[in-house]
């Protein structure tokens, strides 16, 4: 098998090191990357050159992690995937002590882990195209940056200028990021970004990073440094927590890794990143959202399905159904519209008449997690009926169709992860007492599986429709 | 004393102590979560229901930033303690862990409150001692007026005044360190002391980091004086000046014979018997009396010995009838100008270490230290035990316990 590192010792002393990930067309931080970054490291401590330049001779330059390695490590539970965030955080400690001078050059796509290792590199140069992205997509698939991407860009840029990066997972392209100060300069062409980097690595033939240097200090200071900083990251927060539905999210998790990181040392921040990385990694919502985000969309590029119109009908109706069910014991429109909100709906496709003045007080209530949950488990009962009819037969379109086309809460994942994370004992149970509670004649609680080891038997099925046939593109 | 009842202390826990800095192992959890792990602990051992605690009060002495605010109601909502568990800060400097279980004493014996979760929590490393300010030690004009000194200097001055060398101090700090280590290795914080773990569920510290067993009174004679510059500073003509006699002022005190810096929490569960028997926890100790007082502010750190004498005379008990002490070691001088002073013997103060080898999370020690004494009467089979605790400004302040 091809090696990822390809290094060529130049006539004046500097390592070139190009990087092409042989499990694919796209760089990733794979199992195989750190091997190479290791063994590359430990010859460099034992014979230093002058300087290393990383660079890729492929369109991007690296997207970092691979998800499906990061979800089989998060399957065997935190400590693995903390272990892991520590060590890829141990190999780009190495590089910044190598007490040598470490360039990397980006003339494309770096994100994740890549940009991670951009800046852990003592200077970083950039083609100046304003096409081209940099930063940290984590929070958008429900993860954090795990290999100390938060703490340097903390450390570099001070915990305000970190938000958007890092919590909005904005991208920017390359001038943008040297003007925040992210990396060292631009180029307008390889030939001048080596250039750029020759000259930089002369003129800085033993460098450290400012977080090594004695008196360093996050700019700005942390959280409660400054009274105005923490007064408006209230506002921040309140906004992620509505938006959010009061749940937990990457989001919210990123935004208190900042401001903790801010106010602490460069090792203990290493150690709260991962920390974090590991509490997103083995989540509901990391599952869900990479599953969304990344798998079912690839899934679908590929297969072109779409969901029927007579599913699509069914899917709007059952919420229509459900809401009216609400309505119907009594409970008021403002209720059921907040309930709705929260479990992640726009409560417009629930067509809810407006509360009148007669609206009964004494009607018995529910909570407004138990409407949400009714409305979900409404809603995914139709994608179930047709599982089992063998009208579906893609897990991508049956969890993100309804997603993406009747309002189903994205950070659920869609209906069938939903259900998997609720636990289909649990889901059954509850539509059987629904169904048993509703009145004559609704039955759209009605269960289409007689048992849980049913319901997890066709669960298991649908995951494997789309697996089978795409193992080999994999590869 | 009729229709007073009696405070008892039915447990006791608290975390191991961390190193007070970057990398010191409770460096990386927030003050609030170890507040609230001990809360889920002490409900955990105790089976208490959380509605029947009519406050949680806890001393911190840098009660800002990530540690403002009533501490203890924080920890209790992150807990989902949403209807239960008030919380109170309290702030006696150095001794707020001491006075919050005084204070969950009167309010037992007041009769107005029946149970009431006492202790502390500082993280020394998180937010660093001095981050409130004070006028007494910062604002130009008050501190001039108040003629204000370093604690470290004054600890110096009474080491002088004594004639205390640095061989008394060393060796005492050189005993800390054994002790605690004795302790640890005989499994005297085993109860107590409750192992940190992240939120991914991994230990992070089980033990108190800053103990160094194999340390010597040569090992600790080779560090230089802790407060020489300080004092250079200008702060010792002040203290000449309050000891006209004295020649000079010898800076004997060393990062080795006073207080290591750290991290830490503390928890005792403080009740009336009527609550403590409808709850079914037993009681330990009864707390029989509390002293305080307001000693010179230049020496500043001799008032545990009249807060002790208050104490005792409150509880009708004079100083032979006391089987253990804990005299917080703020600096090694402290203890042994106690011991001078009311002529108790060595071998019945802080036998299982001090604030030197183990250090001295400001406003949880006196907690701390209250728990360590719980553990060693019932492991003694001793009777009553006395905390005392010396405190910034000239303030002292003891609390006189009985085993059960």
């Amino acid at each position: 098998m091809q090696s990822y590192f390809t290094e060529t010792l130049n006539d004046d002393g500097l390592l070139t090191v190009a990087l092409a990930d042989p499990s694919g067309p796209v760089n990733r931080t794979t199992d195989r990357f750190k091997a190479e970054l290791s063994a590359l490291l430990d010859r460099l401590e034992a014979a230093p050159v002058r300087g290393v330049i990383f660079l890729s001779d492929r369109p991007t330059f690296g997207v970092g992690g691979d998800v499906d390695q990061i979800a089989a490590l998060a399957a065997t539970g935190p400590a693995g995937i903390f272990a892991d965030s520590q060590r890829i955080k141990a190999l780009f400690r190495r590089i910044e002590r190598l007490g040598l001078p470490v360039v990397s050059l980006i003339e494309g796509l770096a994100v994740g882990g890549h940009f991670e290792l951009a800046l852990a590199s003592h200077a970083c140069f950039a083609r100046d195209d304003d096409a081209i992205r940099l930063g940290f997509p984590e929070c958008a698939v429900g993860l954090i940056p795990g290999a100390g991407g938060l703490v340097r860009c903390v450390h570099r840029l001070g915990l305000e200028a970190s938000i958007p990066l890092i919590v909005e997972a904005r991208l920017i392209p390359p001038a943008r990021a040297a003007e925040l100060g992210l990396i060292t300069g631009l180029g307008p062409d390889r030939a001048a970004l080596l250039a750029a980097a020759r000259d930089w690595i002369a003129a800085h033939p033993a460098p450290h990073q400012p977080w090594d240097r004695k008196g360093h200090r996050v700019p700005g200071g942390g959280l409660f440094d400054r009274r105005d900083r923490y007064l408006s990251l209230q506002a921040k927060t309140a906004g992620l927590i509505a938006t959010g539905g009061g749940r937990p999210c990457a989001e919210r998790t990123a935004l208190s890794g900042i401001c903790e990181v801010a106010a602490c040392g460069f090792a203990d921040g290493e150690v709260i990143e991962s920390r974090l990385f590991a509490r997103q990694a083995i989540s509901a919502e990391a599952e869900a959202r990479i599953g969304l985000r990344l798998k079912d969309r690839s899934v679908l590029k590929r297969s072109g399905q779409a969901l029927d119109q007579d599913l699509l009908q069914r899917l709007r109706q059952s919420l229509r159904d459900e809401a009216a069910a609400l309505r119907a014991r009594g409970l008021s429109a403002a209720r059921i519209g907040k309930a709705a909100r929260q479990a992640g709906y726009d409560p417009e496709v629930l067509d809810l008449a407006p509360d009148t003045a007669t609206a009964r007080p004494d009607a018995a209530t529910l909570d407004l997690a138990e409407i949400g949950d009714r409305l979900l488990t409404a809603q995914s009962l139709p994608v179930l009926r047709d599982l089992v009819a063998g009208r579906l037969h893609s897990a991508a379109l049956a969890n993100s169709g309804p997603v993406n086309a009747a309002g189903f809460p994205a950070w659920t994942g869609g209906p069938l992860r939903w259900i998997t994370a609720r636990g289909p004992a649990a889901v059954l149970a509850q539509c059987r007492q629904w169904a048993a509670e509703a009145s004559p004649g609704a039955d759209h609680f009605t269960p289409p599986f007689a048992t849980a080891a049913a319901l997890q038997a066709a669960l298991d099925r649908a995951r494997d429709f789309d697996t089978e046939p795409e193992t080999e593109q994999r590869g | 004393m009729t229709g007073q009842p009696d405070a008892f202390i039915c447990d006791s826990i608290r975390t191991p102590r961390g190193k007070g800095r970057a990398g010191g192992g409770l460096a990386t959890v927030k003050p609030v979560r170890l507040v609230a792990d001990l809360l889920a602990e002490l409900q955990r051992r105790s089976g208490l229901a959380p509605e029947t605690v009519d406050d949680i009060v806890l001393g911190c002495v840098s009660p800002t930033g990530e540690q403002g605010g009533p501490i203890g109601r924080t920890a209790a909502l992150l807990n989902g303690w949403q209807m239960a568990g008030p919380g109170l800060q309290v702030n006696r400097f150095c001794a707020s862990g001491l006075e919050a279980i005084t204070l969950a004493a009167q309010k037992i014996r007041s009769g107005w409150e029946h149970l009431v979760i006492a202790g502390g929590v500082e993280s020394m490393s998180r937010v660093p001692m001095f981050s409130d300010g004070g006028a007494w030690q910062f604002d130009p004009e008050i501190s001039g007026a108040c003629e204000y000194l370093p604690q470290g200097i004054s600890a110096d001055l009474i080491a002088s005044l004594g004639g205390m060398d640095r061989a008394m101090l060393d060796g005492f700090a050189a005993r800390s360190h054994r002790q605690a280590a004795a302790a640890w290795d005989n499994g005297h914080f085993d109860r107590s002391v409750v192992p940190v773990r992240d939120d991914l569920g991994q230990s992070l510290l089980a033990r108190d980091e800053t103990i160094r067993p194999d340390t010597t009174p040569e090992t600790l004679a080779a560090l230089p004086p802790a407060f020489a510059d300080l004092g250079a500073d200008g702060h010792d003509v002040t203290a000449l000046r309050h000891a006209p006699d004295l020649a000079t002022l010898r800076h004997d005190h060393t990062a080795g014979n006073s207080s290591a810096i750290v991290d830490g929490a503390a928890l005792l569960l403080v009740a009336s018997a009527a609550m403590a028997a409808r709850q079914g926890l037993r009681p330990r100790a009864r707390i029989l009396a509390s002293g305080l007082c307001a000693s010179d502010p230049v020496i500043m750190l001799t008032g545990p010995v009249e807060a002790a004498r208050r104490a005792l005379r409150t509880a009708g008990l004079g100083f032979d009838d006391i089987d253990l002490f804990e005299v917080n070691e703020a600096f090694a001088a402290v203890p042994l100008h106690f011991m001078a002073a009311t002529d108790v013997p060595l071998d019945r103060i802080n036998i299982d270490g001090g604030a030197i080898a183990m250090g001295h999370p400001l406003g949880a020690t006196g907690a701390m230290l209250t728990g360590t004494l719980i553990d060693a009467l019932e492991r003694t089979g001793g009777r009553r035990g006395l905390v005392a605790m010396c405190i910034g400004a000239g303030m002292g302040t003891a609390l006189v316990i009985e085993r059960i």
